[in-house]
């Protein structure tokens, strides 16, 4: 004869079996979502910094070698650069994105290469050149998003 | 073997390509700091962190030029000189301007 007592007990493991296997899932998904939303917030920032660069660079070239604003201008350029870098390496820690990192350095060229710093630097136009490599870096650095 | 700093040992604003640009440009950081190092060791560490940051211009003059100069091959400077930054573009930067450096004609190999 079968107890009322025994029937609630298996009642209740039967539920706590269902939780988890329910809870198993769903912790994953949340692990998956709360990583995801970091590495976002990561390229965006990236990103934020890549078109302050973009700004930094094209403003640069159109001051002359001897403006002090220049110099204080090559400053800043060089220390958001170093963040871009040091940002793109932390998104995909070990495994490098090559594209990326390749347009990273066709992005630092067009502002910072030739006459870059020189005292003798004439004014230069490199609204297209700077542009266009700014949108192939953001280009790849958004590519990180379809990794996961 | 040799450790730079460059932020210590030559300057924590590097900038500019040739002596007439100032003080710390790639030519003086290139025969002042970095020659003599490579000279005299058979390793030099070079910590690239300690300073805010670098233009190409610096870059392509101070490690370009040390293979355009003549005095080292892009060979050589691949056995002894260790770069060291958490900024990996950067280091793959200055590696191909090594890389990609004419060696002067006299110095070519055939």
């Amino acid at each position: 004869m079968e107890s009322p007592w025994m029937d609630l007990l298996f009642d209740l493991v039967l539920i706590t079996f269902g939780v988890l296997i329910a809870a198993v899932p769903s912790h994953f998904y949340t692990v998956a979502a709360n990583r995801r939303q970091a590495l976002q917030e990561r390229v965006y920032k990236v990103e934020s910094d890549v078109r302050q660069l973009e700004n930094l660079g094209i403003r640069y070239w159109l001051r002359a070698g001897e403006d002090t604003n220049a110099r204080e201008l090559a400053s800043e350029i060089k220390r958001t650069r170093a963040r871009v870098g040091r940002e793109l390496g932390r998104l995909t820690p070990g495994a490098p994105n090559e594209a990326a990192f390749d347009s990273l350095i066709t992005f630092t060229q067009a502002i910072t290469d030739g006459d870059f710093e020189s005292c003798a630097r004439a004014v230069e136009d490199r609204t297209e050149r700077i542009g266009a490599a700014a949108d192939a870096l953001v280009f790849e650095v958004r590519d990180y998003l379809r990794v996961i | 073997m040799r450790t730079i700093k460059m932020g210590r040992d030559f300057s924590p604003c590097p900038g500019g390509r040739v002596r007439e640009d100032g003080p710390r440009c790639a030519e003086a950081f290139r025969e002042d700091t970095l020659r003599p190092a490579l000279d005299a060791e058979d390793v030099v560490v070079l910590h690239l962190d300690c300073a805010e940051g670098y233009g190409s211009s610096f870059l392509d003059e101070a490690f370009g030029g040390l293979v355009r100069s003549g005095r080292y091959t892009a060979e050589q400077l691949h056995r002894m000189l260790r770069l060291d930054s958490r900024d990996e573009v950067l280091v793959r930067e200055i590696w191909s301007y090594i890389d990609h450096a004419r060696e002067p004609a006299s110095t070519r190999a055939g």
